[in-house]
């Protein structure tokens, strides 16, 4: 937790600093990735302060929504550090947060939802067109309805994601 | 393309999407849900390790799921324990087999995990989590390391001690892969679900055996008319070693009285 805790705290610290620049870019994108749930995909939008490039992202995970007709959403925000800021190539850190959710059982009222708070890397490749790979790792926290305390109850474990993407920035 | 374009390009995917997710599904409420070693083997959604005390309270706490199956094998001191692998090298910190090593050693272990869960004994687990579901025990007939028979005395006396022959709040099926086991657990009062992989097995099975409850089968093997036919013959049925979405699928339009599965969520979703 308190890893978390410095993390968010040197982001917050560096977004004050990059507030003061000039250069502000816009940036949408698709991505496909994988996690321990399923693959997902979906768009990314990102503004740009300099080095520092907050986010948002709305994706659906692939095999629920699609192979078995069950919608499953993510909806995630998070900011992206570059420590490399050079027109072509940006590397960095990044802090994500989202939640996904998911009715398993139909006949329930009940829904599964998860909450994954990563850390991670990010790398962009390209101008205005850009390539994107990322792969982050932290708290996977799921919360579900307990048939047998009758209540919801949640559990923590070690979660991943990687991300490829194509990003257009205008 | 002009503003309204896009509107319509999202309005059509969005609408696809819906239309995919909210597809009629054929009703299978007559199948039940079990827990493959409880919440799957080797499944990278599972929170918790397979077989271990943990995972069968999660896997009964999931709302739809009907029960777990687990994996006894029997220590040095005639304890019976949950594990799945032959030796406890790959999974644990622990070296060798179960039947090598006794009750205060296995004590001791944990798996290689996150959570770290300690090795359980079939007597650990909290039976009145179990009222109203199926508990299948599958139970090793030999030992890995030595590959000598198992004392099947000393596996019935165990369950025995654990009042498991006289439990009516749930079901306890014995899940046997060695036939000279059959007729002892039987007699003992249990109900036996033999492991078959074709149908002369079953026939041979059935013919010699005739008192027996069922039979558990890998989904690859058997056809839906093999299916019905071993039903026919009012044995229960049960389809094992099924975790994606199109293998679950199968496995269900078979009509088994139970799945198996690796993935209980992905099996539930597509049960109901």
């Amino acid at each position: 937790m308190r890893y978390f805790l410095y993390s968010t705290i040197f982001f917050l610290i560096n977004s004050i600093h990059a507030k003061s620049q000039d250069s502000l870019n816009n940036s949408i994108g698709i991505q496909l990735g994988i996690t321990r749930l399923d693959f997902f995909t979906g768009f990314r939008y990102a503004r740009s302060f300099d080095k520092l490039v907050p986010f948002c992202t709305a994706e659906m995970g692939i095999n629920r929504t699609i192979f078995q007709s069950r919608f499953f959403p993510k909806l995630g925000i998070g900011s992206s550090y570059f420590v490399v800021n050079k027109s072509k190539l940006k590397i960095g850190p990044q802090l994500s947060f989202s939640h996904s959710l998911l009715k398993v059982n139909s006949a329930s009222n009940h829904y599964h939802n998860w909450n994954e708070v990563y850390l991670g890397g990010r790398l962009e490749i390209g101008s205005k067109i850009r390539l994107i790979i990322e792969a982050n790792s932290g708290l996977l926290n799921e919360r579900y309805y307990n048939q047998i305390s009758k209540k919801k109850e949640g559990l923590n474990s070690l979660g991943f994601n990687g991300n490829i993407g194509l990003l257009y920035v205008w | 393309m002009v503003i309204s374009d896009y509107c319509m390009f999202g309005k059509i995917v969005l609408i696809s999407i819906l239309l995919v997710s909210c597809s009629k599904k054929k009703e299978f409420d007559q199948i039940k849900v079990v827990g493959h070693a409880a919440t799957g083997l080797e499944i990278l959604n599972s929170v918790y390790h397979d077989n271990s005390k943990e995972a069968v309270e999660m896997a009964l706490s999931i709302e739809g799921c009907d029960g777990v199956e687990i994996d006894i094998q029997l220590s040095k001191d005639g304890t019976l324990w949950l594990f799945h692998d032959d030796h406890l090298d790959k999974e644990t910190n622990g070296t060798g087999c179960i039947n090598e090593l006794t009750d205060s050693q296995l004590s001791a272990i944990e798996y290689k995990t996150i959570h770290k869960e300690k090795l359980a004994r079939l007597e650990d687990l909290n039976l009145t989590l179990f009222k109203g579901k199926e508990l299948f025990l599958d139970i090793r007939h030999v030992t890995a390391c030595s590959g000598d028979f198992v004392n099947v005395s000393q596996v019935i006396s165990n369950l025995n001690a654990l009042g498991l022959h006289a439990i009516t709040d749930f079901n306890v099926h014995c899940i046997l892969s060695y036939n000279q086991w059959i007729s002892p657990f039987i007699g003992a009062g249990f109900k036996v679900d033999y492991a078959i992989y074709n149908l002369n097995e079953f026939n041979t099975c059935i013919n010699l055996y005739p008192s027996i409850s069922g039979f558990v089968v890998r989904n690859s093997d058997f056809e839906k008319n093999e299916i019905e036919m071993i039903k026919n013959a009012n044995k229960d049925l049960y389809i094992f070693e099924i975790r994606s979405p199109k293998g679950i699928r199968s496995a269900l339009n078979k009509n088994p009285d139970a799945v198996i599965t690796d993935d209980i969520r992905t099996t539930l979703i597509e049960k109901y």
